[in-house]
């Protein structure tokens, strides 16, 4: 035994040594359990999830708009050059996206004022008008929607704030003529449009309102909403759309102020908490989450509104304005909201963005393959002619330029390839060796 | 008639009978087996058991708590098989999440050396069943642990400080002679593993993207840069080279480090620097405290009863009585001829063992090429954390009879998760393009099935992965090198720049 002992044994100074840097690993672990919970955001000390549930109700129609007497100065898009830090990148990515949601909110506010212009006193004219400001309105959210982090973002997108703001506005691909349809008929919506579906409201269920002319309906004859639909006379009918036109308009600013309220300093200044990491555990999930908003290019644009009719997908089309048939000009203008975040939110691109990080982190080649790519697809977008008049072949090489962008996005911006160290959004989280 | 055949010799020149040559292997040999049947102290072992099954109850714990089990295991309607295993299927939602209670709960029972003959195999093998449900969440420290499961399992780990050695003794059970020891090849056994594991490791890094352009350490290191005082050093150019460098001097020469009794001590003070340290900068779970335990198998055998009266000198309490005398326990008797040939048999297949693990991460070197890249001879070799690859894949299927193309896009089977591992794994990306395959042609279409698969590599702009025009329904995964498979990009990877 002493023999073993003298052998096998270990100093005491040594197992001092060893004893105290256990300790101190000990520590570190623990400190490094803590920092990884957070970061993959499930640890029980995120604010995510409490904060998603309580806005999701108040979001959900029960808001009494107080609405601008007119427009709101919202200025010229931010968009100073910087140098580039990440918190720089946060601060723009903010700043753009608070300025989009006072411009959203501009137009909203317009949209409701032509819309009870129109009940007041329909005529052709003020149709005309209301068709305009809601194409206006339409215009202004193609570009807000894509800056889906924070509370407008879906708890898919952002797992730490999104409480899904943004289907109230606009709530395709989920939406439903029927349900629109259903609320017009039998009124359940003046028990509160919060009792209301997203799918039966925001632009989507003004566009039906006032862009589909015929009087038919796509529920069931025999649902109740198919036989309610039934029993309106034509004037019923016009009093029935327009009274929840007005309702939905009314929501609709109510939301868009919602969201403005997200970025308002005032308000729920969010973008201190995108800033300080609140929720998100540290700096780079926060950059993740922001950087998930580039995808819309990628599930949003091509795989829904291109993939179908290209060919390339068997599932129906599903469009985004069936109505109104503004789905180009809407992929126009999110190819643009792209742009300001990518790049900057400035007319001309400057300002802090993606890019600015990839050059700093000595990708410049990436950066401009993204912009030269980026170019192209606007190019084509530009070129392409209304989505009723584009054949199967144009939508076809329309896709596959769009593609040679998404895919430098997932093979080299994002993904276990991607050199500033995105993750893929929605991604599970797991552990990596 | 053999003894009397020569072999040639540099022994003086002088030639050497095979017999005598025959002698001398087998008297190296047994003086081999007297070494490796020597009784040590099994202190050692229990404590890596102890340490085991309740990092590993943690372990199962995790799964659990982060939703993985559902995200991971039972959602995925496509999943990657392993060869061999294709039969391997996930138990229903419910019985998974039993399984990982119940694992858990052996987990902890291997803790406490309860029941051990029956909770380590158990243990051994459900840990293995997870790992073969779906080859896209394969990672090295989940086979590792699998590994040392199996080895703890057919150990007599149980021989000290368990429940089963307090039943043996408070009911008198049967002493089988070794007491609390256990023979040295045990010791051996668990060192290799473990050292090859370290040095494997460190030998991935032994290319040029780690050692000349500290890629992708580089790339990594810019997801850190908000970490207090450590993220400022990251952004200093050169850093990240440095540590590049320490990371394949650490995994390379670690073993030797803490094989040496002089430098044992700093050696492991090291160990756990390195291993917090990749805790902080990296999500690799309880890799660092698989690591930081198993390095304890470097010490002597007696290493927790030497800590336990150390801390309790520390502490003012008095010594735990000596234990019996571990050191020549030879048995006075000779050992039964079965009991020998059984020891003999036990420690072949122990030789058997080490050599196919040093020879697994060696394989890659058949094919040529960058495994890093192609892949193949990847797994199981022990390559962790060298490469940072990422990629986009569209399977283009084309009707035979039509000459229509259908673009498929991955989402359509698998989850983004497993589409982030297959993108750069080229052997998954052929079974799902054989499954997309026999989808089409189950509803009686003859199909061709390409890949467009744009994959970056440590940082590098993104190149073909898969040759397009191979016809991937023609090609069956095998271990013949993959002429499918596209060259390596040979350009350096970018220069990257960790920013604040």
């Amino acid at each position: 035994m002493k023999t073993e002992e003298r052998r096998g044994g270990i100093s005491t100074a040594a197992l001092c040594t060893l004893a105290g840097a256990a300790i101190v690993a000990a520590a570190a672990a623990a400190a490094a359990c803590t920092s990884t919970s957070d970061r993959t955001g499930t640890s029980s000390s995120s604010g995510g999830a409490s904060s998603s549930s309580g806005g999701s109700s108040s979001s959900s129609g029960g808001i009494d708009a107080e609405a601008p007497a007119g427009p709101i100065e919202c200025g010229p898009a931010p968009g100073a050059a910087a140098p580039f830090t990440k918190q720089a990148l946060l601060e723009a990515a903010s700043d753009c996206a608070a300025w989009h949601a006072c411009t959203f909110l501009n137009a909203a506010t317009a949209l409701r004022s032509t819309v009870q212009d129109h009940a007041a006193d329909p005529s052709e004219e003020k149709l005309g008008a209301v068709r305009d400001a809601w194409k206006t309105a339409m215009n202004e959210w193609s570009k807000m929607e894509l800056f889906q982090f924070g509370p407008l973002a879906s708890t898919v997108l952002d797992k730490y704030h999104g409480r899904g703001l943004r289907s109230f506005v606009h709530p395709w691909p989920l939406t439903s003529r029927c349900e629109v349809e259903k609320q017009v008929a039998t009124k359940e919506w003046q028990a509160g449009l919060d009792k209301v579906l997203p799918s039966a409201r925001g632009l989507y269920a003004l566009e039906y309102l006032f862009f589909y002319p015929d009087t038919d309906t796509a529920c069931l004859p025999a649902s109740p909403a198919g036989q309610a639909w039934s029993a309106l006379s034509p004037a019923d009918l016009a009093k029935a759309k327009s009274d929840y036109a007005i309702a939905v308009a009314d929501n609709l600013v109510a939301v868009a102020l919602e969201i403005r309220n997200v970025w308002l300093p005032e308000g729920e200044n969010f973008k201190a908490k995108l800033l300080a990491f609140d929720g998100y555990g540290s700096e780079q999930e926060t950059l993740n989450v922001v950087a998930w908003a580039l995808f819309y290019v990628e599930k949003e644009i091509k795989d829904l509104k291109l993939a179908s009719r290209a060919g390339v997908q068997a599932t129906p089309p599903n469009p985004e304005t069936p109505f109104a048939d503004v789905e180009i000009e809407n992929i126009r203008t999110n190819l643009r909201a792209f742009r300001s975040l990518f790049q900057g939110c400035s007319e001309d691109g400057t300002g802090v963005g993606f890019d600015d990080w990839l050059v700093a982190a000595g990708h410049e080649q990436l950066s401009t393959d993204i912009l030269t790519a980026l170019g192209n697809v606007e190019a084509a977008a530009d070129a392409f002619p209304a989505f009723s008049a584009a054949s199967e072949e144009q939508f076809k090489g329309f896709y596959d330029t769009l593609k040679s962008l998404t895919d430098l996005l997932k093979t080299q911006l994002f993904g276990s390839g991607s050199p500033l160290n995105l993750k893929l959004p929605a991604s599970a989280a797991s552990d990596t060796d | 008639m053999s003894s009397i055949a020569v072999v040639p010799s540099t022994d003086g020149g002088r030639p050497i009978s095979r017999t005598k040559l025959l002698e001398a292997v087998g008297g190296r040999l047994r003086r081999l087996e007297d070494v490796l049947l020597r009784p040590v102290d099994g202190a050692w072992l229990a404590a890596f058991r102890i340490c085991f099954g309740v990092l590993f109850a943690i372990s199962m714990e995790r799964f659990l708590a982060y939703g993985w089990v559902d995200s991971l295991l039972v959602d995925p309607t496509f999943r990657f098989r392993y060869w061999g295993f294709e039969w391997v299927e996930p138990l229903s939602r419910g019985g998974m999440h039993a399984l990982f209670w119940i694992l858990a709960g052996l987990a902890l029972a291997v803790a406490a050396g309860a029941a051990f003959r029956v909770t380590a195999p158990l243990f051994a093998a459900g840990l293995t069943y997870i790992q073969l449900i779906d080859v896209s969440t394969y990672l090295n420290h989940y086979y590792l642990a699998a590994l040392l499961a199996w080895l703890l399992s057919i150990s007599p780990a149980n021989r000290v400080w368990s429940v089963d050695a307090w039943i043996r003794k408070r009911f008198g059970g049967a002493p089988d002679g070794m007491g609390e020891r256990v023979a040295t090849a045990w010791l051996v056994l668990f060192r290799v593993q473990i050292g090859l594991v370290y040095f494997f490791a460190g030998m991935a890094k032994f290319q040029t993207d780690w050692l000349l352009h500290g890629q992708p350490l580089r790339i990594w290191l810019g997801a850190s840069t908000d970490l207090p005082i450590l993220g400022k050093l990251f952004t200093i150019e050169g850093v990240a080279l440095v540590m590049s460098w320490c990371g394949f001097l650490f995994d390379t020469t670690i073993v030797l480090w803490l094989s040496l009794k002089k430098t044992r001590p700093f050696a492991y003070a090291v160990v756990l620097f390195f291993h917090t340290m990749t805790r902080l900068l990296f999500d690799i779970g309880m890799f660092p405290f698989i690591m930081s335990t198993a390095a304890l198998v470097f010490f002597e055998p007696s290493w927790p009863r030497t800590l336990g009266r150390t801390v309790r000198r520390l502490f003012g309490r008095r010594a735990e009585p000596t234990p019996e005398p571990l050191a020549d326990v030879r048995p006075s008797e000779p050992v039964a001829p079965w009991r020998a040939r059984l020891h003999r048999a036990a420690l072949g297949l122990g030789a058997f063992y080490c050599i196919v693990q040093l020879l697994m991460p060696l394989r890659c070197h058949l094919y040529g090429g960058n495994v890093l890249w192609h892949e193949q001879g990847m797994r199981f070799s022990w390559r962790v954390m060298v490469r940072a690859k990422g990629g986009a894949t569209t399977f283009l299927v084309r009707e035979k009879e039509t000459g229509r193309v259908h673009h498929v896009s991955p989402r359509e089977y698998i989850n983004p998760y497993q589409e982030n591992e297959m993108s750069g794994q080229p052997d998954l990306v052929l079974q799902l393009a054989h499954r997309i395959g026999r989808d089409f042609e189950a509803r009686g279409i003859p199909v061709e099935v390409r890949v467009e698969s744009i994959v970056s590599l440590n940082g590098r702009r993104g190149v073909p992965m898969i040759d397009p025009d191979v016809d991937l329904m023609t090609v069956r995964d095998g271990l013949a090198p993959a002429r499918w498979i596209l060259p390596a990009p040979s350009e350096p990877p970018p220069h990257t720049r960790p920013v604040p």
